[in-house]
C-alpha cells in the first residue's frame, strides 16, 4: 500500500488543531533543524538590510540620535563606491556597509540603547542586583523599566577613568551586575556620584574609579525598596568580597519559593507544573525503580532544597517502575501503628492482611511481619501484619505463621499437632483455608516456661504430614522461641 | 511561548529570540509547509521555504506585529500563506488558467463547498485518530513514512530502531491501521 493508497494526502488541508497533532510527528532531525534555522537567519539579515537601506530616506530626517561623524564618511564612501562600481575592493566595501546594522543608516529596529554609540567599558548589563545601606544585608533586582533607565544613564556617562583613587567618604551603592555570567560590580557613592568598577579575577580584585553623576545618585534614591522584593543574601558577601556570590545565593522573600522543592514520589506532570511555576527548567530521565511507582519521580537534581535561579535546570529522574522480575524490596515495618504500616505497604502495592496477636506492646503496633525486612517480593503480593492486641493473658500463647504459597487445597481440611516433648501430649488445631498471604493463629493454653514442642501439619486430602518446626513455649509470658521452622517445605511435603 | 516570554528572550539578545521562536515553532511551521507543499515541492524547496517563513516571523516580530500572548496563530497564517505562494509559483506552468467567459468556466465549483468540506474534515480526524490509536512508535513511524516520505533509514535514527525493524513495523502497523479504517467503513 503506498501514500495514495492510504490517502494521507487528505491532510494536505488539514486545519490547525490537526496539524499540531500531525507535528508531534516531526520527523525533522537536529541537523536538518539546524540547517534550517541558519537559512532562516540568513535570508532575515538579507532583509533586514534591504529594508534599511531602503528606509533610510525616510527616516533620517525624523532621527533623534547623533550618528557619530564617521559613520557619515563610511556611509558616503560605501554610496560612492556603489555608483563608481568600482571593482571587488568596492564591492566589498558596500557589501560590508549593508552587512553591519551599526554602519547602515536609519535603523529603526533596534533600540535606543543598542543603536545609541555607548562609551560604556564594561560589556552588557542584562540584570543587576543592587545593595545600599538602607535593606542591607538584602538586595534587591531592578526590574526591567529601572533597569532600562539605569542602563540608559550608565551609557550616557563619559567614563573617564579618574587618576585620583580617593573616594568621598559616605554612603554607597552596590551594584552587581551580572555581564552573561561575568559578573562585576559598581560601587557608586552617594556623596560624590563616583563610580568604583570592581571586577574579581584571578583572586584578585581590579577597581577602576570613574566620575559619576548626580542623575545616578537621584535615580538610586528614587528606587522604591519594597520589603516584599527584596532578596536575602545568604552567601556573606561581606566575608568573602566575591561578586559572583550574590547571582549564587540569594532568593527572594520566601525561602522555599526559590529552592527546589521535595518532589519525591510526585506524579511527573505535577512535578513538572511546580518546577514550571518556580520557574524552572527541567529534564527528565528515566530509570528503573521498584521503590517507586512509574511514572512518579525518584530524585531530583540538584536535590530538593537547594537554590536555584530561574531558568536553571532541574533533573527529574522518573520512575518506569520495578524491573523485569517486578520485584521489589519489603520495607520494616515493626514498630509502626498498623494504619501507617498499612499505607505505606500500598504504595508498594502489597495487599495487607492484618492480625491481632497477644503482646506487651501498645495496641495496634506491628510486632512481626511477613515476608521479613529486606526479603524480595513480588509487587502485588500479600503482605502479612501480625499487630498488638495491646495485651496478653499469661497460661496462652497465640503460635503462627503464614500460608507461604498457593497451595491448590480449595476446603481446608488441615490440622495442626502439637507434640509436647517429656509429657508426650498433643494438642490438635483444625485450620481453615489455606491461601497464601492468609496467617494460621493457633491458640495454645499451657504453663510453665522451656516447654519444647514440634508442630506438625497434616493435610487431610491428601493424607500427608510434615513437620512445621521445633519451638520453646513459655507460657508464664505468652511467647514461643522458634528453634528451627521451614513452612514452605512443610507446604510442600503435604501436597 | 508568549510574546512577554519572547520580549524577555529579545532583550538578552537578538539571536536567542529568534532560537527561541524558532524551537517553539518549528515542528509546527514544518509540518504545515510540508502537508501544502509535499506533493509538488522538493525537500530543498520546503526547507527554503520554513527559513522564509521564520525570517518573515522575525521581522515582523521585531516590529511588533505579532500580536500579545500566543503567537501560534500568527505563525500558523505565515505559514500557509507563504506555503501557498510557494506551491503557486511551483504549480504555476501547470495549472491552466480558465476564462471565466468560456464554458468551462460554470464547471469549477466554488472552493468551499460546506458538505465537502465538513466530509474531509471528517475523515482527517477519523484518520489521526486511527494512527493514533496505532500507539508508539508505530503512529510515528507511519506518519513519517506515509506523511512526511521519509526513508525507513531516517526513520530508524529518529526512534532509535534498525531500519528492518521499521520496515517490519510499518508494515505490521499498516495492515492494522488498513483493518481498523475497514472496519469503520472508510477503505475498502
Amino acid at each position: 500500500m503506498n501514500d495514495k493508497e492510504l490517502g494521507l494526502d487528505v491532510f494536505e488541508m488539514a486545519d490547525d488543531e490537526e496539524i499540531k497533532r500531525i507535528a508531534a510527528d516531526c520527523p525533522a532531525s537536529p541537523e536538518e533543524k539546524e540547517r534550517m534555522f541558519k537559512l532562516s537567519q540568513k535570508i532575515y539579515n538579507e532583509r533586514t538590510n534591504e529594508s534599511n537601506e531602503a528606509h533610510a530616506d525616510e527616516v533620517s530626517g525624523v532621527e533623534q540620535y547623533k550618528k557619530p561623524i564617521w559613520h557619515k564618511i563610511v556611509s558616503a564612501a560605501a554610496a560612492l563606491a556603489l555608483v563608481a562600481g568600482l571593482g571587488t575592493g568596492g564591492y566589498l566595501l558596500a557589501r560590508r556597509s549593508g552587512g553591519n546594522s551599526q554602519f547602515a543608516g536609519g535603523d529603526i529596529t533596534l533600540s535606543d540603547a543598542e543603536s545609541k554609540v555607548s562609551n560604556y567599558p564594561f560589556g552588557e548589563i542584562d540584570r543587576v542586583r543592587m545593595l545600599c545601606p538602607a535593606i542591607a544585608p538584602a538586595a534587591i533586582e531592578l526590574e526591567s523599566e529601572d533597569l532600562n533607565e539605569l542602563v540608559t544613564m550608565l551609557y550616557d556617562l563619559p567614563w573617564e577613568e579618574l587618576s585620583d583613587k580617593q573616594t568621598a567618604e559616605g554612603e554607597n551603592s552596590l551594584l552587581h551586575i551580572y555581564n552573561n555570567n561575568d559578573p562585576y560590580l559598581l560601587i557608586v557613592n552617594m556623596l560624590d556620584g563616583s563610580i568604583m568598577y570592581c571586577k574579581d579575577a584571578d583572586g584578585k580584585t581590579e577597581t577602576k574609579l570613574y566620575s559619576g553623576s548626580e542623575k545616578i545618585i537621584q535615580f538610586l534614591n528614587s528606587i522604591e525598596l519594597d520589603p516584599e522584593k527584596f532578596l536575602n543574601a545568604i552567601g556573606d558577601l561581606s566575608a568573602k568580597n566575591n561578586s559572583s556570590d550574590i547571582w549564587k545565593y540569594v532568593h527572594v522573600g520566601n525561602k522555599e519559593a526559590f529552592s527546589v522543592p521535595d518532589l519525591y514520589n510526585k506524579n511527573i506532570e505535577l512535578a513538572k507544573q511546580e518546577l514550571r511555576e518556580r520557574g524552572y527548567e527541567y529534564e527528565v530521565k528515566k530509570e528503573k525503580n521498584d521503590e517507586v511507582q512509574p511514572n512518579y519521580v525518584i530524585r531530583t537534581e540538584p536535590e530538593a532544597g537547594t537554590e536555584l535561579r530561574k531558568g536553571d535546570t532541574v533533573t527529574l529522574y522518573v520512575s518506569l517502575g520495578a524491573d523485569a522480575t517486578g520485584s521489589v524490596t519489603v520495607d520494616d515495618y515493626v514498630g509502626k501503628m498498623a494504619e501507617d504500616a498499612s499505607v505505606m505497604a500500598g504504595y508498594k502495592n502489597f495487599k495487607v492482611y492484618t492480625y491481632e496477636i497477644p503482646s506487651n506492646e501498645p495496641q495496634g503496633t506491628v510486632v512481626e511481619q511477613y515476608p521479613k525486612a529486606g526479603a524480595k517480593a513480588v509487587s502485588g503480593e500479600n503482605l502479612t501484619l501480625f499487630t498488638s492486641k495491646g495485651e496478653f493473658t499469661a497460661g496462652e500463647i497465640t503460635y503462627k505463621f503464614v500460608v507461604p504459597h498457593d497451595t491448590g487445597f480449595v476446603n481446608g481440611s488441615s490440622t495442626v499437632e502439637f507434640v509436647f516433648e517429656g509429657n508426650g501430649n498433643t494438642s490438635n488445631e483444625m485450620i481453615g483455608i489455606l491461601d497464601p498471604g492468609t496467617a494460621i493463629l493457633c491458640n495454645l493454653k499451657g504453663e510453665g516456661s522451656g516447654i519444647k514442642a514440634i508442630a506438625y501439619i497434616s493435610e487431610l486430602n491428601t493424607n500427608k504430614r510434615a513437620e512445621l518446626g521445633h519451638y520453646i513455649f513459655d507460657f508464664d509470658n505468652g511467647t514461643y522461641t522458634i528453634e528451627e521452622e521451614d513452612i514452605e517445605g512443610a507446604f510442600e511435603a503435604i501436597k | 511561548m508568549t510574546n512577554e516570554e519572547l520580549q524577555n528572550a529579545a532583550r538578552e539578545s537578538k539571536e536567542k529570540a529568534q532560537r527561541a521562536i524558532f524551537d517553539q515553532y518549528f515542528s509546527y511551521v514544518y509540518t504545515i509547509i510540508f502537508s501544502k507543499l509535499r506533493s509538488c515541492a522538493s525537500r530543498e524547496d520546503i526547507e527554503e521555504c520554513v527559513g522564509d517563513v521564520f525570517s518573515d516571523i522575525y521581522i515582523y516580530y521585531e516590529e511588533n506585529k505579532a500580536g500579545n500572548g500566543d503567537i501560534s496563530g500568527f505563525v500558523g497564517t505565515v505559514a500557509r500563506r507563504k506555503a501557498i505562494n510557494v506551491f503557486n509559483r511551483i504549480t504555476r506552468r501547470s495549472v491552466p488558467a480558465v476564462s471565466v467567459d468560456s464554458e468551462e468556466a460554470a464547471d469549477i465549483e466554488a472552493p468551499d463547498n460546506t458538505v465537502e468540506t465538513v466530509e474531509r474534515r471528517e475523515l482527517r480526524s477519523t484518520l489521526l485518530s486511527c494512527i493514533e490509536r496505532l500507539g508508539e512508535p508505530d503512529s510515528t513511524i507511519i506518519m513519517q513514512k506515509y506523511f512526511f516520505d521519509r526513508s525507513s533509514k531516517e526513520i530508524a535514527e529518529l526512534v532509535s530502531m534498525t531500519p528492518e525493524n521499521v520496515r517490519v513495523r510499518s508494515g505490521r502497523a499498516l495492515d492494522k491501521l488498513r483493518k481498523q479504517l475497514e472496519k469503520l467503513g472508510i477503505k475498502e
